[in-house]
């Protein structure tokens, strides 16, 4: 039990001290680029981010962001792929499919980012010499404000219905081969299968992943600081890539931009709870 | 008739899913097609399929100081943290596996929870307190960050690769007179080994790929590989493709190699998230 307490003491002090820190710099002035004296503002910081439309923008990104990438990735990779890979694959052949359906997932975001700017690229990229064929194009896709966000979308349901994919396929074959093959029996269609015998079986184990690709899409710094910075102007800037942009990047407001990821993570945490407690509540029924 | 149209239907599923595969690895075969392409070739267009392949664009990354610094960086930065957070995150696994303690349940949530801040709000005063100490930008500042992943995904992992060390062996230790430690560094370290290895994998695939914190943390003398490939470009300019696509490449050989591994393990890691 004493080996517990050199990693708890470690723990807390790493969630509380960046937590405590946080809000305590929310309460001040402080900037990077001035030097005058940090002075003891209250709730400042905060009417301000009530009146900021940057921040409000940011929290629309983030939301559209966040539906788009985890019903993307969850329908893609656990209604279309992963069936396909179950029902026709089978031996080595499927260890294979579930090796090329992790990679994407296990890449560095940062690569993936790369991978993807040079398909993407208007003057180089082999996207636009495709569409070239239909008359489409070239497309700008990262610098048009009402593409950037989806074709970054994209990218993310790429890494990760792959992935879902993968999962979901570990899943089916845990389902019982007696339940299907009565319901075959029974001269059940191949979706009657799916819809009524399996789908009930995996959903509990499924929602956890879910949970899990929530939450990993709220981080999405990686991605848009590679592909747009947030840009074109706002039209892609998430909750994080505006405090960074506010506290590190080009503002060096310190305290504003705290006071902007406390906010994100109160958010993050009524989010996390709010899921948390309906996923238990849902797999005790 | 009936059996034609089967077989027909077979070959087509058998040409979608192998599309499909190629979806999964299009990207990353392009971009290593391209990172073997010269200066000229790289940006003809339309692209070329059929082009004299050269080395150059390696030879050049790996003369630029940031990329063999961010390499050997990574492989020192990388290593470190996951050793300290094993050392530190196993036996408590291990405790959370078999010891029942009251509060457990809330330290373990609480363990969850830390995977699940925002890195922002983590970053910014981490950011201050480096600055404050004078300790941005170095190995330590970066690896003690680090133990915040290494040591949570540890724990959270961990529990199931100790649960499935059959309970009849520890106890066969224990009648024989063994302490608990011994118990735990004798007898369970050693079955649970191959799972734990796989696990460990995994968390080095996290903290080989992470580049928030190493990227507000670091500037120069710390720099690992991924903030360092992407220090190459600038947003909205047209990139040097060439350097760009062999550094993401040498970037990204470690998580691919690993992915098999992560392949043969995932059963066993999706039972546990």
């Amino acid at each position: 039990m004493l080996f517990m307490i050199p990693t708890f003491v470690i723990l807390f002090f790493l969630a509380y001290y960046p937590l405590g820190g946080a809000v305590y710099y929310s309460f001040y002035n402080w900037d990077l680029r001035s030097s005058r004296p940090m002075k003891f503002v209250g709730l400042d910081n905060y009417q301000k981010l009530t009146t900021d439309p940057r921040f409000f923008n940011s929290l629309k990104i983030t939301t559209i962001w966040l539906i788009t990438t985890v019903l993307g990735s969850a329908i893609l990779g656990g209604g279309i792929l992963a069936p396909l890979a179950y029902d026709y694959t089978k031996g080595s052949f499927r260890t294979l499919c579930l090796l090329f359906f992790v990679m994407p997932a296990l890449l560095p975001r940062i690569g993936a980012a790369y991978m993807w700017r040079l398909m993407y690229s208007p003057s180089i990229g082999i996207i636009n010499y495709f569409l070239g064929f239909f008359g489409v194009g070239p497309v700008d896709f990262l610098a048009h404000p009402s593409y950037a966000l989806f074709s970054i979308a994209a990218i993310d349901i790429w890494q990760w219905s792959f992935l879902i994919a993968a999962l979901t396929v570990i899943l089916l074959e845990g389902v019982p081969k007696e339940v299907v093959e009565a319901g075959a029996l029974d001269g059940a269609k191949r979706w009657q299968l799916y819809r009524y015998l399996i789908f009930p079986i995996i959903v509990p184990p499924f929602l956890p992943l879910l949970f899990v690709k929530m939450m990993e899409s709220l981080r999405t710094f990686d991605f848009i600081f590679v592909l747009t910075g947030g840009g074109p102007g706002v039209a892609t800037e998430t909750l994080d890539m505006y405090a960074y942009w506010q506290g590190i990047g080009s503002a060096g407001r310190i305290s504003y931009a705290s006071a902007a990821s406390i906010v994100m993570l109160v958010l993050t945490m009524i989010f996390v709870t709010f899921m948390w407690g309906r996923l238990t509540r849902w797999q005790q029924e | 008739m009936a059996t034609r149209i089967r077989r027909v239907n077979k070959v087509l599923i058998t040409v979608v899913i192998i599309f499909v595969l190629f979806l999964a690895v299009a990207p990353i075969l392009w971009m290593f097609i391209s990172s073997l392409k010269s200066r000229v070739d790289i940006i003809s267009y339309p692209p070329k399929l059929i082009f004299s392949p050269t080395l150059d664009n390696y030879r050049r990354v790996l003369s630029i100081p940031t990329i063999t610094r961010g390499l050997k960086n990574s492989f020192i930065i990388v290593p470190i943290a996951l050793l300290i957070g094993f050392a530190l995150g196993a036996p408590v696994g291990y405790i959370f596996a078999r010891i029942p303690f009251r509060g457990r349940d809330n330290l373990r949530f609480f363990v969850l929870t830390l995977r699940f801040m925002p890195p922002v709000a983590v970053a910014i005063p981490f950011f201050i307190m480096w600055l404050r100490l004078g300790m941005l930008d170095t190995h330590q500042a970066l690896i003690f960050t680090y133990l915040i992943i290494s040591i949570s995904t540890m724990i959270w992992l961990t529990i199931e690769c100790f649960k499935s060390v059959p309970i009849e062996c520890e106890e066969a230790a224990h009648l024989e007179g063994c302490t608990q430690f011994q118990v735990f560094s004798r007898i369970v370290l050693p079955l649970a080994l191959p799972s734990l290895l796989g696990m460990t994998m995994f968390v080095f695939i996290l903290l080989w790929n992470e580049f928030f914190f190493a990227f507000i943390l670091t500037s120069s003398r710390a720099i690992t590989m991924p903030v360092a490939s992407a220090s190459f470009a600038v947003v909205g300019m047209e990139v040097p493709w060439g350097q760009i696509c062999a550094s993401i490449i040498l970037l990204s050989i470690p998580p691919l190699i690993l992915s098999y591994f992560f392949v043969r393990f995932l059963p066993f890691f999706f039972k546990v998230s």
